[in-house]
């Protein structure tokens, strides 16, 4: 019967979203059909109830924050700068505008909550340089979407958010969790790039243009507000001043000040800004009502906690279910954007996560990870479409094999830390 | 194949398969905030696993803890319009709906055991009345403790004067009123979010409940554990009423029944269930600070201030709980 | 997150001429102009509660002196920018979508489905306008409170539900007068 409910629900969630409904739109009416039949019509109640408590929730105020700060930030020249002095230190390496590309979404994910925004930043500046020297469009392409994704594993982290507030895990210590996994995928992506260019140089002309010490050091200027938001957004939290909602106003007002001062801030700068980041919030908060919603009836119907039971009953090993989530996550991850998974496959597999003795922490770790190579894996990779519409007469062909070439560091990435989950918990063991 | 199968939704129809001496059969789902071990689920386990037993398996519950169906604040909503069947509800929580329960929120209101008891045994008809006019069916209602703490990272706070400034976490409305009176700048929020507040400072120390300081493991960021016995807050066990009615007289008569008498024993449990919560902290780490008579009666001064304040917000109802306070003691 | 632009290719003008589609010209325009409305109150609602928490911060950290109403009127505030919200990013195609079938179906089939789909989101948009006014106006008969320290009455508060949702439903059923009767314009604007 439960597998049955279950079944009934997953088809009819995926019929929706194939005909293009939207997600959270998808969920709600799920949700609210599969309560009104299968329990009572008065769970319709519980939709309202929902979007109350989440939109008046103490921790969700971070998430429109992020956002602002977000969109703030790459409405200035800070990722520009930020690229340039990069490719100043790298120098002539092989490979080493698109070592530079990672390297710079890495750094500008210390600041920005969102991949697909740290893909288009950077992206808008690193591609045409690519471009400029010869390099395939395919590896440019691939490189920044792929370096893009940190944006969700490199604390600050919507998805994280996402996830700490549906696991009700500590968002704190999942942002700290994220920050060694996000630095050694920046390395593993940036080995790709290296390997690669090895076996193919025509792929990445080296930079011919020589950049004298004096330059690099005077440069490294252009870094210091970077440094200096993700010190009062990462830091201020771990020194106890802040707690992760008001870190985010700090970042707010941080980015507000320094691009103020960099003279880029103007009035209808500003409404631009504003006006993405509702839109933004708009779809976000539907997203998180539509999935909670629809938890709230599953777990009504008792599917996540049967399928639970279920599963831990089985003479399966733990290590062996990890595996199975994950591939489902793969595959839902070529269709669907990392926000969408999130609500609906964490709800279904947490209890059983749990019940397995898994640390929540580690698993939403493993779960960003592989939302990251959602991102850039065909049909539906955000990543993608944001670098397609930036540069406008690429074709969609190179943009999906140039991502695919750096989807193998990105798994490479989840199989290392889903067997060494000190990786993720390291830095958290510390705190406490 | 899971437990799942006698799980038919609260507000179906009676079934009508058991139409014999005893009446219809209900499954009730019931929310619960607190998690699976704590007291007011103990309670609601002894309460369940009697009115099975004694309806003959015609009345059963399936419990839903932790929050993981309806939020604190959202429980009485849920359990008026029949998104859940039943569910705990915490005076905390309500008293800006219900306010003629207000008395019941803030500490220091029972002197002990008896003095519960006679309130209880005197106000049960008004209690019922209450909850009735806000739309659900009331069983039974205990404390929330008959101890409380005052949690801290870094020392015991005994004295009004460590209270002065410092931002310390409520349960509601009149429990930050009484923080307030003692100098603290009150906040409120989810006891889900509570942990991470303590642990990154957001909140410099926490008024709670022994159950809800062991069941949060917030002992672990704020071990310094300030141990007063005075009662704080009460909890509702309430019902849909529409599913309250789908039960036959006799079973409501003996689940009312059992009710009272679970409440009436409650405050031994209640007791029992802290002492080892209290223990187990310990053993964790925690320290104990039992407070003096007089670092108590200090402290207490301040804290019922403000009872006349909550007596001028409550009607006519709340009016003969305020009353019965004095006249049960 | 953008997915969902670009979604209708340039369709052949299937309007009759001669006919009179002035109502609906303005019904869109009206929500149009409502959304933008919306989008710089919630625009500016974020600003605010970012200065809030701000200054909550200074105020505790360095002058030990912390407000105790910043945090719960900031968490207020959040609910009229969410639900001010939601319509602005329906109108601009934020809400995501798996588009891949729309990519593959004659153009035609597309603004069918395109109709099918909005009229789907105004259902769900009723649905949630219904159950919000329901709770909301429960909260302006029982004139009940947030159980917090700052008494702030939660009609005042939820009020900003049902209106969300109202005109969530409106843009709905405008972008299904778009694609019924203006199958030429692009869905979704920037
Ligand atoms: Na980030
Ligand atoms: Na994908």
């Amino acid at each position: 019967m439960d597998f049955l409910m279950f079944g009934a629900f997953i088809v009819s969630l995926l019929l929706l979203l194939i005909a293009g409904v939207p997600v959270a739109v998808s969920l709600g009416i799920v949700g609210i059909v599969g309560g009104a039949l299968l329990i009572s019509p008065a769970m319709i109640d519980q939709l309202s109830q929902i979007a109350f408590t989440q939109s008046s929730s103490f921790v969700l105020i971070v998430a429109p924050l992020f956002v602002l700060m977000s969109e703030i930030i790459s409405s200035s020249s800070i990722g520009t700068r930020l690229f340039t002095v990069v490719q100043m230190w790298l120098g002539r390496l092989p490979g080493a505008l698109g070592m530079a590309a990672v390297i710079s979404c890495s750094g500008f994910a210390a600041i920005c909550g969102s991949s697909p925004v740290t893909a288009a930043t950077i992206g808008k500046v690193a591609i045409p340089e690519m471009s400029k020297i010869g390099y395939s469009e395919r590896l440019a392409l691939g490189a920044t979407a792929a370096g893009g994704t940190l944006g969700i594993l490199i604390p600050p982290s919507i998805a994280l958010i996402l996830y700490g507030v549906i696991t009700e895990t500590s968002i704190g210590d999942l942002f700290i969790a994220g920050i060694i996994p996000g630095i050694m995928t920046a390395i593993l992506l940036c080995f790709t790039i290296f390997v690669i260019v090895l076996k193919n140089p025509s792929l990445a002309p080296a930079v011919q243009e020589k950049v004298r010490m004096k330059e690099r050091v005077t440069g490294l200027i252009h870094v210091t507000p970077i440094l200096i938001l993700a010190f009062l957004v990462i830091g201020s939290i771990y020194i106890g001043m802040t707690t992760p909602t008001e870190s985010a106003a700090f970042g707010v007002v941080g980015a507000l000040v320094i691009v103020f001062t960099m003279r880029q801030l103007g009035l209808k700068n500003l409404s631009t800004v504003l006006s993405n980041t509702v839109k933004t919030t708009g779809m976000f908060f539907l997203l998180v009502i539509g999935g909670m919603f629809t938890s709230f009836v599953l777990t009504r119907l008792r599917i996540p906690q049967g399928m639970a039971e279920f599963i831990l009953g089985l003479e399966v090993p733990g290590w062996a279910i990890i595996v199975i989530i994950n591939v489902l996550i793969l595959i839902l991850g070529m269709f669907l954007d990392p926000m969408s998974i999130l609500v609906i496959v964490v709800p279904i597999f947490f209890p059983t996560v749990v019940g397995l003795g898994f640390d929540p922490i580690w698993f939403g770790i493993l779960v960003t990870i592989n939302m990251e190579i959602g991102a850039i894996t065909p049909p539906v990779g955000f990543n993608l479409f944001v670098l397609k519409s930036v540069i406008p007469n690429v074709k969609m062909s190179d943009v999906v094999v140039g991502s695919l070439w750096f989807v193998v560091p990105l798994l490479a990435s989840l199989i290392i830390i889903g067997i060494f989950p000190k990786i993720a918990l390291y830095l958290p063991s510390l705190m406490s | 194949a899971c437990g799942s199968s006698g799980s038919s939704g609260s507000s179906d129809k009676p079934d009508a398969s058991s139409g014999d001496s005893g009446g219809n059969s209900v499954n009730i789902d019931f929310s619960l905030f607190s998690s699976e071990n704590d007291a007011f689920s103990v309670v609601f386990r002894e309460w369940a696993e009697r009115v099975e037993e004694e309806t003959e398996g015609r009345i059963t519950f399936t419990p839903y803890y932790s929050g993981q169906l309806t939020s604190l604040f959202d429980t009485l909503d849920s359990v008026k319009n029949g998104t859940v069947g039943g569910g705990l509800l915490s005076a905390g929580a309500i008293t800006g709906q219900v306010t003629d329960v207000s008395i019941l929120e803030p500490e220091g209101v029972f002197d002990g055991e008896e003095h519960f008891k006679n309130f209880y045994n005197n106000t049960l008809d008004t209690m019922n009345d209450i909850f009735e006019e806000h739309g659900v069916h009331m069983t039974f209602w205990t404390l929330g403790s008959t101890e409380v703490l005052t949690m801290s990272p870094d020392e015991f706070l005994t004295d009004p004067k460590q209270y002065k400034g410092i931002k310390i976490r409520t349960a509601g409305k009149w429990q930050a009123a009484q923080m307030e009176a003692a100098g603290a700048v009150p906040v409120t929020m989810d006891p889900g979010e509570l942990y991470l507040a303590l642990q990154n400072k957001t909140v410099d120390s926490t008024m709670q409940t022994v159950s809800l300081a062991k069941a949060f493991k917030l002992y672990e960021v704020a071990p310094k554990l300030a141990l007063r016995d005075v009662t704080a807050n009460a909890v509702m066990y309430v019902i849909n009423p529409d599913v309250w009615n789908e039960i036959s007289e006799q079973d409501q008569e003996t689940i009312m029944n059992i009710s009272k008498e679970v409440a009436l024993s409650s405050w031994r449990t209640l007791e029992e269930q802290q002492e080892n919560d209290l223990q187990t902290m310990v053993d964790e780490g925690a320290e104990v600070h039992e407070m003096t008579e007089e670092e108590k009666a200090k402290l207490m001064k301040e804290l019922t201030s403000i009872f006349p304040d909550i007596a001028e917000s409550m009607g006519e109802k709340g009016m003969k709980l305020y009353d019965s306070i004095e006249e049960s003691k | 997150m953008i997915a969902s632009k670009n979604l209708s290719k340039e369709l052949p003008n299937t309007e009759q001429e001669g006919k009179d589609w002035t109502f609906f010209k303005h019904y869109m325009n009206f929500t149009k102009f409502i959304n933008k409305m919306f989008t710089r109150v919630s625009g500016a609602l974020i600003l605010v509660i970012a200065i809030l928490l701000f200054q909550d911060v200074i105020r505790r950290y360095f002058l030990n002196d912390p407000t105790s109403w910043a945090l719960d009127i900031s968490r207020f505030i959040l609910v009229y920018v969410v639900f001010l919200s939601l319509a602005p990013a329906l109108e601009s195609g934020q809400h995501v979508t798996v588009d891949f079938l729309k990519e593959v179906i004659s153009e035609n089939k597309q603004r069918w489905m395109n109709i099918a789909i909005f009229l789907l989101v105004s259902v769900f948009g009723v649905i949630l306008c219904w159950k919000l006014s329901i709770v909301t106006l429960d909260a302006f008969k029982d004139n009940r409170m947030f159980p917090v320290q700052t008494p702030v009455p939660v009609k005042y508060v939820y009020v900003a539900g049902p209106i969300g949702a109202l005109q969530f439903t409106l843009t709905a059923l405008s972008l299904t007068i778009k694609s019924i009767f203006f199958p030429a314009e692009k869905i979704h604007e920037e």
